[in-house]
């Protein structure tokens, strides 16, 4: 508040002496201050209060105005001599003191009719139950019309490709052989997890990370396998990407995207999804002549499982709910703070 | 002295003691309750025959007033006492179908239940790790005791996704554009256009 004075009084101090008075206590009661040019008197000690921070009842009945006010023709008027008034007891103005301006905490003299320096703030309203959830899902979403439109292609992206690909993939292949397919490309994205592990500053999951990978690799049979799961500590063992290193880190969400295919992100997390394909090793084989042969037979189950867990996190989000696009949007927001709060 | 710190001493067991009280009072309500919904999902036939075995089990466990006006906000004030019970109605049967859905029948649920904690008074959350289908999920049941007595399950928040929130930002976005009428409309809509 101080500063806030000095600075309105060092650029305007003629607005500053038109539009607020100031007071300090004596024994008198509350005194108006005489500023010179707008300023507070030099070298003092004292505490000074604005007009609004006085209660009524102690203010002068006719406040003199200060001497040093910007209109020439005003009449200077006698210098400040108030009305004694009785001397209001702290118990009887329990008025809080919001606009104090303490020039120094330096012994100053307690006044008399100084308002108690703890005096009971109103009481904060009580949460309304109502609005519990009110502030649980937040984020900008500056370009929704896009969104939306771009929501309603993947839907149909989703329903006439990706969900015929999933029920093919389901009919073709066992569950067995599903959870084997889901267990060696989870297990083949190690690098992410600990990188991003690392960059988090978690050194001991860096490290259950890579026994869970070195268990599941040689007991696991390339993964195929997921004996880690029957140690809690590995099982348990939270899972990290670039866009929650970004958000421990302190960035924001920014704005919501929803981009064609993927689906569902905030700008830092698509931003993220790329540290996730560079640190993935299956986008490492290069593309082109005999490595492209590599390429795609290794890519595409890794692409329809992804295609089928998707469209299980989509389904969950989406049916019965009033507006599929919020359910979906909330859905997405709140999963990644948890992600980002492990 | 001594005998202050006695006194101390007896308000605190005491007060511990009722909180441990209401934390596993809640938890043996929630196993109870979650023990019942599992039973019935391995005897159930199709997804429907689910839908409608559950409901009487999650009439008796979940306060869906409470988790219908939190859903709606503050706009709840300005719904008649008839937009409210029809409110209520609506949102009971999608919750239902909601929760249901997540089990397909034959296929159970491995619950692990964590220390309940009370988060406030008269409030708890049991956190569960659930395998299932081979995946494991993080589910925290939030519970209450909205009449003073029972216990009564107000949200269910699923890898951080809470039920409840995710229905606030819908509904609330409907209240915006057209008041009670919309959001009525809406769960009703939803309701029909649902398998």
């Amino acid at each position: 508040m101080l500063f806030l004075g000095v600075i309105v009084s060092v650029l305007a101090p003629e607005a500053f002496a038109e539009s607020s008075r100031i007071y300090s206590y004596t024994t008198q009661g509350a005194v108006p201050v005489d500023l010179n040019k707008g300023r507070l008197p030099k070298n003092s000690y004292e505490t000074y209060y604005l007009e609004s921070a006085i209660p009524q009842s102690s203010r002068p009945v006719a406040t003199p105005k200060p001497k040093a006010t910007p209109k020439p023709k005003a009449t200077p008027k006698p210098k400040a001599t108030p009305k004694p008034k009785p001397e209001p007891t702290p118990k009887a103005t329990p008025t809080p003191k919001p606009a104090a301006i303490t020039v120094s905490k330096k012994s100053s003299p307690a006044p008399v009719a100084k308002p108690p320096k703890s005096s009971p703030k109103p009481a904060a309203p009580p949460v309304d139950d109502l609005d519990e959830y009110g502030d649980t899902v937040k984020i900008a979403d500056p370009i929704q019309p896009v969104n939306r439109g771009m929501f309603w292609l993947n839907h149909q992206l989703y329903t006439y490709i990706a969900r015929p690909v999933s029920k093919v993939y389901r009919t073709i292949l066992p569950k067995p052989v599903r959870t084997a397919v889901h267990n060696v490309y989870d297990n083949a994205e190690y690098p992410v997890r600990v990188v991003n592990h690392l960059l988090q500053g978690k050194p001991g999951r860096a490290d259950l990370e890579t026994r869970k990978f070195l268990l599941n690799s040689t007991a696991g049979v390339g993964g195929i396998f997921k004996p880690s799961d029957r140690f809690p500590s590995l099982a348990e063992v939270p899972s990290a990407d670039t866009g929650q290193t970004f958000a421990k880190w302190g960035i924001g969400h920014g704005a919501y995207v929803v981009l064609p295919v993927i689906g569902p992100r905030s700008v830092r997390d698509t931003v993220g999804l790329a540290g996730d394909v560079a640190l993935n090793p299956l986008t490492w084989v290069p593309f082109g002549g005999v490595a492209q042969a590599i390429s795609i037979p290794l890519s595409t189950p890794n692409t329809v499982r992804n295609v089928d867990s998707r469209l299980n996190a989509y389904d969950a989000a989406t049916e019965n709910a009033v507006d599929p696009y919020i359910s979906l949007r909330g859905s997405y927001i709140q999963y990644r703070e948890k992600a980002a709060s492990k | 002295m001594k005998t202050n710190a006695l006194l101390l001493s007896l308000i605190l067991s005491l007060s511990c003691g009722k909180a441990f009280a209401s934390t596993a009072d809640a938890e043996n309500f929630l196993k109870k309750s979650v023990g019942e919904v599992v039973e019935v999902a391995k005897n159930a036939p199709d997804a429907p025959a689910l839908a409608s075995a559950v409901r009487p089990i999650l009439l008796k466990t979940i306060s869906f007033d409470a988790m219908t006006r939190r859903a709606v906000g503050p706009g709840w004030r300005q719904f008649t006492d008839a937009e409210q019970k029809d409110a209520i109605g609506f949102f009971t049967t999608l919750i239902i179908r909601t929760y249901s859905a997540k089990f397909t029948p034959g296929e159970l649920p491995d619950v692990v239940y964590k220390a309940a904690t009370e988060t406030a008074p008269g409030r708890v959350e049991v956190a569960t790790t659930t395998l299932y289908k081979g995946s494991r999920y993080e589910v925290i049941y939030r519970l209450e005791q909205p009449d003073g007595k029972g216990w009564r399950v107000t949200d269910v928040v699923i890898e951080g996704v809470s039920m409840i929130a995710n229905y606030r930002g819908q509904l609330d976005a409907q209240f915006k554009s057209g008041g009670a009428g919309a959001v009525l409309g809406s769960l009703q809509k939803s309701i029909n256009s649902s398998k």
